[in-house]
């Protein structure tokens, strides 16, 4: 049943390049789409294991300029040394981004060993903070403020063409709705196993966790890195699509930005932050011919309000909460109607 | 004088499941455990009495690695787990459950079961993420088992509520339920009948009857003598951080230190 929904879902996205090809809609559908994937990140963590990471977009930028620097190529000095990388294929650029990003994850993750809810709040915006300066500072690797550009594409083999670069509009929407495919099957398959339970009974009670044998510091560190590489892997379909990056990318408003989708959409469900990146990923976009900029923000602080005030869990727990209890009536009127019945049968 | 009196305490054959020897824990500046030592033999129930504030919880808290002894060592099986983590205790089948309800609340009862299956799992990662069939397979094993655990502790009907939502005594029920999905050997509950009502006690003592019977090993922590009495097969007696007495329900109940200790009220309740 699920995987039907998920299926004609995910059809009816691929196919809505060919049905509105309109340059303008796909590519803020593409700009909302990697946001989402990153939320899904963020969602790994704060969602299933309970830790709040305020510095996320510090992966999510790792990611970008670890895929960016490789692919275009790069020298530094280290130590006196020269250091000459040459441009490495892209998709290498790619998943080496994943990686350390992925690396940065398991740093951050040893870290919360020692610290939790609040100090670990703080640690992670120290972390993007310090990000953010590098990036900003080291001008000879990163190129500081004048921004890393004519970051090339990802390419695709497709029989009968060769390998063609993923430059267009339609192009970068698939790629970005493959991405959010495989991010959301991949944290799906995850939470679904003896791991996410592991990481559920940390965020629900971790006295009791480990009174049971769990190793909860072990599977806080799993999931620091799953959701590190897949924020990592968000950030790189940011440089190879924008194909232009800068230290911006650290910016607090974009970790804020995936703490809204997640929060708004229902952290600790699968669909949570897709659902919620949807809305506040499409919103800026959807008011911005319709009202002026100021009163757009006000209207989208006022959604946020509304919702935390008649949604706190978020929009998919409180669906899915109405969904069982009309269930459970349901249910209810069927057993209720059940001896009626029977009575009716006797007299 | 009270030797003669005493009937003799309950057998207690080869070595101990559990031995504290001198045991002391000093909690900023107070002395909550003074030198205290205690055995528990394979098979028994035994309880851990005394008035409040005797070091009963400390005492669990220690054993069951919550607390590192400020000296004393705790052994289990013959091997010292003085210091060691909760998790790595409970994966050698020393296991304990909490005063208060804890169970995770935002979890269905079955999902509270199955996660507590959690060291009889060893599925990868990668066999996770990929669905392979060894995958399945685990899975499919841990939810059986779920099922029959949830029979055992009598909660199959509340299956698919959310823990938060189950009665108390019913949150009790499944405290236990995860305690024993964790396969313990010793199984440590702490004050289990607190604020459960005479029926709920009743079912309570039944199903502690019955995991003994199941060849686990029992260290209970409690307050109501009646159920202490009607259970134990052995007790030992704790007053503000020191052992003062042991033995069978018989000889705790005439122990005349026992009695002033306790100002007499629970043992007439008890003998009544």
């Amino acid at each position: 049943m699920n995987k039907i929904v998920f299926f004609v879902v995910v059809a009816l996205l691929a196919l809505l390049p060919v049905l509105w090809p309109d340059p303008y809609m796909l590519s803020v559908v593409s700009a909302a789409g990697i946001m989402i994937v990153a939320a899904i990140s963020l969602n790994v963590l704060l969602g299933f294991t309970g830790q709040l990471s305020l510095g996320h977009a510090a992966f999510f930028g790792i990611g970008a300029y670890t895929s960016a620097l490789l692919s275009l190529g790069f020298d530094v000095s280290l130590f006196g040394y020269l250091l000459v990388v040459d441009p490495k294929p892209v998709w290498v650029a790619f998943v080496s981004g994943i990686l350390v990003a992925a690396a940065f994850g398991w740093l951050i993750g040893k870290l919360a060993f020692r610290v939790r809810g609040a100090y670990f709040v703080i640690v992670t915006i120290c972390f993007a903070q310090v990000m953010r300066m590098v990036a900003l500072n080291w001008v000879d690797l990163t190129e500081g403020p004048m921004a890393l550009v004519s970051i090339p594409a990802l390419t695709l083999w497709i029989p009968g063409e060769g390998v063609i670069k993923l430059v267009s509009k339609s192009a970068t929407y698939w790629l970005v709705l493959a991405a959010n495919v495989l991010a959301y099957l991949i944290v799906a398959r995850l939470v679904l196993s003896r791991f996410g339970r592991a990481a559920i009974a940390l965020r629900e009670n971790e006295t009791l966790a480990k009174s049971i044998g769990i190793p909860v510091t072990r599977y806080l560190i799993v999931f620091s890195v799953i959701s590190a590489g897949i924020a990592g892997a968000a950030g790189g379909l940011y440089a190879h699509t924008v194909r232009i990056i800068d230290p911006e990318v650290f910016m607090f408003i974009y970790t804020i930005t995936m703490v809204i989708m997640v929060i708004a959409g229902g952290k600790g469900t699968l669909a949570g932050p897709v659902i919620g990146g949807i809305i506040f990923g499409l919103l800026p976009e959807l008011l911005r011919g319709v009202v002026a900029p100021e009163v757009q923000w006000m209207l989208y602080g006022a959604l946020m309000v509304l919702l935390l005030l008649f949604m706190p869990k978020g929009i998919v727990p409180t669906f899915n909460g109405l969904v069982r209890r009309l269930r459970a009536r349901l249910a209810r009127e069927k057993t209720a109607a059940a001896p009626a019945k029977a009575r009716g049968a006797n007299a | 004088m009270s030797a003669q009196l005493q009937p003799m305490a309950q057998p207690r054959p080869g070595a101990p499941l559990l031995a504290l020897s001198g045991v002391t824990m000093k909690i900023s500046g107070l002395v909550a455990l003074s030198e205290v030592s205690l055995e528990v033999h394979p098979g028994q129930i035994v309880s851990l009495i005394g008035p409040n504030g005797a070091g009963k919880t400390t005492a669990f808290n220690v054993i069951s690695g919550y607390m590192r002894p400020t000296s004393g060592t705790v052994s289990f099986q013959g091997e010292d787990i003085t210091g060691l983590p909760p998790e790595q205790i409970a994966a050698r089948g020393l296991v304990r459950s909490f005063q208060r309800t804890s169970v995770f609340g935002n979890c269905t009862v079955f999902e509270n079961i199955q996660t507590a299956f959690h060291m009889q799992g060893s599925a990868s990662l990668a066999a996770s993420i990929l669905r392979l069939p060894s995958f399945r397979r685990e899975e499919a094993a841990l939810r059986e088992r779920t099922r029959e655990m949830l029979e055992f502790v009598g909660l199959t009907r509340r299956a698919d509520d959310l823990a938060a939502n189950l009665s108390y005594g019913d949150q009790r029920l499944l405290g236990v339920g995860i305690a024993l999905a964790a396969q313990p050997r010793l199984l440590l509950l702490d004050e289990p009948a607190a604020g459960l009502n005479p029926s709920e006690t009743d079912e309570f003592k039944d199903m502690i009857r019955k995991v003994a019977d199941t060849g686990v090993t029992i260290l209970l922590v409690e307050h109501d003598m009646q159920m202490v009495m009607s259970i134990s097969d052995y007790i030992v007696v704790l007053n503000q951080g020191h052992r003062i007495a042991d033995g069978g329900p018989q000889a705790i109940q005439n122990n005349p230190d026992v009695i002033r200790a306790y100002l007499g009220s629970g043992l007439k309740s008890a003998k009544a």
